[in-house]
């Protein structure tokens, strides 16, 4: 029995002996993990020192940053630096002293970035100079430019690094892959909100990065502009919800902005009425409309509603009160009821 | 045979009746077909007053209107003297306009008819250069040279973009409208710009799967390509001193980016995550103005080259209403709105659904200073676009995006 108290106690007691000198790879079993995981240019960081074999909690850690020591202490686990320049080398050194042993690693870290730019394929007008939005149904394509630069100041180029795309958390394996640097996504659904993330890391695992983007979905707009014999569509001046007009026949032009579709797409459906009778338009172009009030007098409400025959999350309507001015001048009785024609 | 005789004579009266009565019945009929024609010429606008296009032009009648408006600082000149120090050139819609070489005169296109006229200050004086007709501009640039860009629609709605040139004149036609010719670069060409300096253009062209830069001559010829991206709308600008830029479509709330094209396609980020990002490049330098637009608040920067530290500007508009000075200091000519109106104002003022009635603002970039130097009277409206200046630095010409007109404003007194 003696023996075997014996036998189990220097068992016992000889262990961490055992592990300090024996176990190999000991000496680097702590590691750093660093938040954010992707650090960017003239960004805080912090670093947290981790190890499945060692209590780095009861240990001393040592954290030398480019060579010069900046905490010491027992349980000092984390540090925060700020990193520098892109293509610039933070090395970061944390040593761990415990009564099991002693452990150290190494990180260098170089900071990167990643431009996310994107727009949406939904429809806006000629010459519009604005930004393309996500509409439920339309696509989102996206383009990541990174910022990779490796210490001694050689960029990478963009065709060389490799790239993870994920939509809302869920990897997209057939838009990732070396050199895929562009992807295009479904926008969010209706009133939704949608996030994107690349990674991309060098061929050698050196360089690596991150960015995240989030989208909003937008609802398609209802613009309607007059279509002038003379001028054209006149894109500067839609219709304002009450207007009156010194003429007595004028086309117009609806415009969906954002819509996920173009406006010649033929499952789009536009249902046009004129004081609530619906009429019937030129299906060659029908988001034109021509309003005649030769015969009537009178406000003219004109309703529009956009409908998509697939795309059922696309309904857009409008209702524009136009006076056409010039058919009471002409004599027409106010107050007609002779329904406004094409 | 006095029997005959008597017939004879019967015939003879009875056939000059018939004639007569048909030579009557004839005169009736022509008579009542040439009041037909004569009214149906008049309804179609046979000899009425010309609504548009005049033998002086209908921008020539716009000024003669304007003239007479009677303001104390607008277009109180007439022709031959001096225009006010505000001038409206034309209330006719015009698609776009450039000062020629050094000069203070100002070329236009107008929007219905693509005709090129020639506005002179030192005037008050609007001539007709062209008379070849491009119904419906939509846009125009010109070139120094007095080359121009017309940007129209198809039937089918695409966008049409024409290069053209003013032929030139015979002695005997002086002052007689010319023709205008050219050729037409491939459809929806989504932006365009005109380099001065070396009398060339670069464009956006929708490719499968994006757009490509190009650059090319007034012959569409030496095209090469430069610029390749998976995204389409981009703002172009090609500075004298060759430097090309090209911006990401903007809208409130969303980063933009702004790069510098290399002649080797490279793209260096001159600013980047710029919500609401409009940029303002400076030929001859890094200087550069720009705007960013969220939630309803448009604020205004500037750079004074590229590494140099950001100055918020104490005026709040986008770089779309200002423009550099040409001389060596770091000057610039803004026009500032009264308020902004819209929380989404980029998106509303690029549909046009928006407006701002806005007064000019002289910008002392190395002070990091703005003062007013021209306060619009208030029965005008101006939403000033596409803004430039004269190479004397005397002048700026814009158009009021409520209607479309054309101004100019003398920036000294």
């Amino acid at each position: 029995m003696r023996r075997i108290l014996i036998f189990a106690a220097i068992v016992l007691f000889a262990a961490p002996a055992y592990a300090q000198f024996s176990i190999p790879g000991a000496g680097n079993a702590v590691t750093i993990s660093m938040s954010p995981a992707y650090p960017g240019p003239n960004t805080a960081v912090i670093l947290t020192v981790q190890s499945a074999l060692y209590d780095v909690e009861q240990g001393t850690v040592t954290w030398t940053v480019a060579g010069k020591t900046v905490a010491q202490g027992t349980g000092a686990t984390t540090i925060q630096i700020t990193t520098g320049a892109i293509g610039s080398v933070s090395q970061v050194e944390a040593d761990v002293s415990t009564d099991n042993g002693d452990a150290s690693t190494v990180v260098n870290i170089v900071p990167t970035s990643i431009d996310l730019l994107w727009e949406a394929n939904s429809y806006t007008p000629p010459f519009y100079r604005g930004r393309s939005l996500p509409s439920a149904g339309s696509m989102i394509t996206v383009v990541a430019i990174p910022h990779f630069v490796r210490p001694g100041g050689t960029a990478v180029a963009a065709d060389q690094l490799t790239y993870s795309w994920k939509k809302d958390g869920v990897a997209i394996a057939s838009a990732s892959g070396k050199g895929k640097s562009s992807a295009t996504f479904e926008s969010p659904m209706l009133y939704g909100t949608g996030s994107i993330t690349v990674t991309a890391v060098s061929s050698d695992g050196a360089l690596s990065g991150q960015a995240v983007l989030r989208v909003a979905d937008t609802l398609p707009q209802l613009v309607l502009y007059e279509d002038d014999p003379l001028f054209g569509i006149q894109y500067h001046k839609p219709l304002a919800k009450t207007t009156s007009i010194p003429e007595t026949e004028m086309s117009f032009t609806a415009v969906p902005y954002f819509s996920p579709t173009t406006v010649a797409d033929p499952e789009l459906e536009y249902a046009w009425n004129v004081n609530g009778n619906p009429v019937t338009i030129n299906a060659a172009k029908p988001n034109e409309i021509t309003i005649n009030a030769a015969k009537s007098s009178g406000n003219a409400a004109i309703g529009l509603e956009l409908t998509h025959a697939s795309n059922y999350f696309l309904d857009a309507q409008g209702i524009w009160s136009v006076t056409f001015s010039r058919s009471a001048v002409n004599g027409t009785s106010g107050g007609a009821t002779d329904p406004f024609h094409q | 045979m006095n029997t005959t005789t008597h017939i004879i004579r019967y015939l003879t009266a009875g056939i000059l009746v018939a004639i007569l009565g048909g030579l009557l019945g004839w005169y009736v009929f022509v008579h009542r077909q040439v009041a037909t024609t004569t009214a149906t010429d008049a309804a179609r606008g046979l000899g009425t007053t010309q609504t548009f296009g005049s033998s002086n032009g209908s921008t020539y009648q716009n000024t003669l209107t304007s003239l007479g408006n009677g303001s104390s600082t607008v277009a109180t000149g007439a022709t031959g003297k001096q225009a006010p120090r505000l001038w409206e050139v034309t209330s006719s819609p015009v698609a776009g306009m450039g000062f020629i070489a050094s000069t203070t005169r100002l070329d236009f296109v107008e929007r219905a008819t693509g005709n090129i006229l020639e506005a002179d200050p030192q005037q008050t004086k609007v001539t007709r250069i062209t008379n070849t007709l491009f119904p419906k501009v939509y846009e125009a640039q010109f070139a120094q040279s007095g080359q121009v860009v017309l940007r129209s629609l198809s039937d089918n709605g695409a966008i049409t973009t024409f290069l053209g040139s003013v032929a030139s004149s015979s002695a005997d036609q002086v002052n007689t409208p010319v023709a205008l010719t050219g050729i037409y670069l491939p459809q929806n060409i989504r932006s365009i710009t005109v380099r001065n300096s070396t009398s060339q253009l670069f464009f956006l062209s929708p490719v499968s799967g994006g757009v490509s830069g190009i650059t090319t001559d007034w012959k569409a010829a030496a095209q090469k390509k430069i610029f390749a991206s998976a995204l389409t709308g981009w703002q172009s600008q090609w500075l004298d001193d060759g430097k090309t830029y090209i911006t990401q479509n903007a809208t409130d709330g969303v980063n933009g980016y702004a790069f510098q094209l290399g002649a080797d396609g490279s793209m260096t980020p001159i600013l980047t995550g710029t919500p609401g990002l409009s940029v303002l490049p400076r030929s001859g330098s890094q200087a550069i103005i720009y705007s960013a637009s969220s939630n309803g608040s448009v604020s205004l920067y500037a750079k004074q080259s590229s590494g140099a530290s950001v100055e918020v500007l104490p005026i709040s508009t986008v770089a779309d209403k200002c423009v550099w000075s040409p001389w060596q200091e770091l000057i610039a000519y803004c026009a500032v709105p009264a308020a902004i109106s819209s929380n989404t104002f980029l998106r509303d003022w690029y549909a046009g659904i928006v407006h701002t009635q806005d007064s000019w603002w002289k910008i002392d970039v190395s002070a990091g200073t703005a003062e007013r130097f021209y306060a619009v009277d208030s029965k005008y409206s101006l939403d000033v676009t596409n803004p430039m200046i004269d190479r004397g630095g005397g002048y700026i010409a814009f158009i009021n995006n409520l209607d479309k007109s054309l101004w100019m404003l003398k920036i000294d007194q």
